[in-house]
């Protein structure tokens, strides 16, 4: 944990420094990056190559009169780098690496890249704050199992948005975490009696919103994503020792830290009890991995 | 006096200690001037190690696991030893590719991780990237491309100065991909669409930077990035102990190779024998080979 909260404030960091520095200075950068690029137009003799350069120069526009930390930067840099990428698509094997392509790229990392990669820098490390409060910061966080981080890998619902994902809400980071467990519980139905329960849940994180307009962009935080952080419902089923005999218990149940909470429904004698299971498995997790 | 070049070094299965990259750095100095170079190590043992404890897959299961992947052979005719870190092995792949969202964990941890490194403790001020080689072994050579083409999507272009990749398990091919994703379809979800593009614009991408920027070195006897097929005793039968593709095809060698000239470079060292797979895998093995060193000499020149 302290590794990680180091790590992130040290890019935090790098993050504000660069900021700092560049304030102002991005007409600056621009205006260079044109030059250069300009005259690399002017010098090249291969068509493909001098239209892959006009791409690039007409795509460095959209930066035209911002300046750094200005709440339009993002945005045109999305529309930049897409429009860069795609003329690159248009290049060969052979375009790709001749001196005037080669000598606009590095113009682009000595001038314009500086600004994307701060931002980069900067959403990588608030994504990676969200995946870890979603699945490292909780009491039972610790307790999943292979399964749990299967499906949330692959459900849409509960898997990150990875690709071009730093645009969305949470930065592609979904709240939803799919449970599945068993959980050995107590019934309380004339006393406690041991029952095991086969769990399926959800639960919700709830996200601080990104504030975009703060450069370095922040978390805001509210009520919900500081102080209840995450919540959720579960469905179960499982049998308990009621009156020395197995019985099928259904169940409705939400979590609280390690324990859960549960409403039992018991169709034999048609009885509704209250059931507390045990969240934190890891004494049982050697011998029942999957779950 | 001439600017300083840094190394970043990631570490693959079984050997991501901190300071790992100390008897790596020892080799590369028989081969070259570190005078004004800096080589650091990008350990993160550590990240893949949280997921795995939140997600254990203790023996029994990953048994099962790998009895389902279908390597009965393996188990068969490798000793007890190899056996073991091939299940190291398995264990660090599914972990890193089989869970998605660890992987992005994964992979955030690690680019925060490279920003921190780029730092010279000495003077405060960051390496340039474009002065940065990064060199990955095993799956550090999975992991680094995964990083950078992050970042080529994201920023349009890749800044660092080179990368070598060393029996890297980018080729591997999952033999579902529904159900198990591999390296190269994630790359192509970034960005790149199917394998072949994929390979073809990645490739691309570096020669941007110049020529001889971008380099794969595989072991044609190393079975995490070859198809290997060992001679059974006795019977004399060839098999191929994963009955998984696991290194580049080569119509995918000719994409990589045609985007930027020789670009990939098959090596042969040490036996196929089955109790040879972690020596065919050794990491200071492959930084002692001749096209490592050239390709190294070559980004430092």
């Amino acid at each position: 944990m302290e590794r990680y909260l180091r790590t992130a404030f040290i890019a935090f960091i790098l993050t504000l420094q660069a900021t700092v520095v560049f304030a102002g200075r991005l007409p600056d950068s621009l205006a260079q990056y044109k030059e250069k690029t300009q005259l690399l137009v002017a010098d090249e003799r291969n068509p493909q190559v001098k239209t892959y350069l006009l791409r690039c120069l007409s795509g460095a526009e959209l930066l035209k009169g911002l300046e750094a930390g200005d709440l339009r930067v993002p945005p045109a840099f999305d529309a930049l780098i897409k429009s860069r990428r795609d003329a690159q698509g248009e290049l060969t094997a052979e375009t790709s690496g001749v001196q005037g392509v080669v000598e606009e790229n590095d113009a682009f990392i000595a001038h314009l890249q500086p600004y994307r990669k701060a931002e980069y820098i900067n959403l990588v490390a608030l994504q990676e704050e969200l995946l870890e409060r979603k699945y490292f910061k909780s009491e039972t966080a610790k307790n999943a199992n292979f399964l749990e981080g299967y499906i949330n890998g692959r459900w849409s619902l509960t898997r990150s948005d990875y690709s071009d994902s730093f645009g969305q809400e949470h930065l592609g980071v979904a709240p939803w975490e799919a449970i599945f467990r068993f959980e050995p519980a107590l019934a309380f139905d004339h006393g406690a009696q041991v029952a095991i329960l086969g769990t399926a849940g959800l639960s919700y994180a709830f996200f601080p919103d990104i504030d975009r307009s703060k450069t370095p962009m922040v978390f805001r935080e509210d009520f919900w994503s500081k102080w209840v952080q995450k919540s959720g419902l579960r469905l179960g089923v499982g049998v308990g020792n009621l009156d020395d005999r197995a019985k099928l218990l259904l169940g409705a149940g939400t979590q609280l830290n390690a324990l859960g909470l549960w409403g039992l429904y018991k169709p034999d004698g048609e009885a509704f009890l209250f059931g507390l299971s045990a969240s934190d498995l890891s004494k049982f997790k050697k011998f029942i991995s999957w779950f | 006096m001439a600017k300083k070049k840094l190394i970043i070094l990631a570490h693959g299965i079984g050997n991501g200690v901190e300071g790992f990259h100390k008897d790596w750095e020892k080799v590369l100095a028989e081969h070259h001037d570190l005078t004004n170079v800096v080589v650091k190590g990008l350990s993160w043992e550590d990240v893949l190690q949280k997921v795995a404890d939140k997600y254990p897959v203790v023996s029994g299961t990953l048994a099962e696991i790998v009895a389902m992947c279908g390597f009965p052979d393996l188990k068969k005719w490798v000793g007890n030893e190899s056996w073991k870190e091939f299940q190291d092995y398995v264990m660090d792949v599914l972990v890193y590719v089989g869970l998605q969202d660890m992987w992005l964990m994964i992979q955030d941890s690690c680019v925060l991780k490279l920003e921190e490194l780029r730092k010279d403790q000495g003077t405060g001020q960051s390496f340039p990237e474009s002065d940065t080689i990064l060199i990955g072994h095993s799956l550090g050579a999975a992991m680094l491309p995964h990083l950078v083409w992050r970042e080529y999507a994201f920023t349009g272009t890749i800044p660092y100065h080179g990368m070598i990749l060393l029996a890297s398990p980018l080729g591997f091919q999952s033999p579902n991909r529904m159900i198990c994703q591999d390296f190269l379809q994630r790359m192509g979800e970034i960005f790149g669409g199917s394998r072949d593009n994929t390979l073809a614009r990645f490739a691309r991408a570096w020669n941007m930077r110049g020529k001889n920027k971008l380099k794969f070195i595989n072991n044609e006897n190393d079975i995490v990035c070859s198809d290997v097929k060992y001679q059974i005793p006795v019977t004399g039968e060839l098999v191929d102990l994963i009955p998984l593709r696991q290194g580049f095809d080569p119509a995918e060698v000719k994409i990589l190779n045609d985007e930027h000239k020789g670009c990939v470079e098959y090596v042969s060292f040490g036996q196929r024998d089955p109790g040879e797979i972690a020596a065919n895998h050794d990491v200071l093995a492959y930084l002692k080979l001749k096209p490592f060193n050239d390709a190294l000499a070559a980004l430092l020149k």
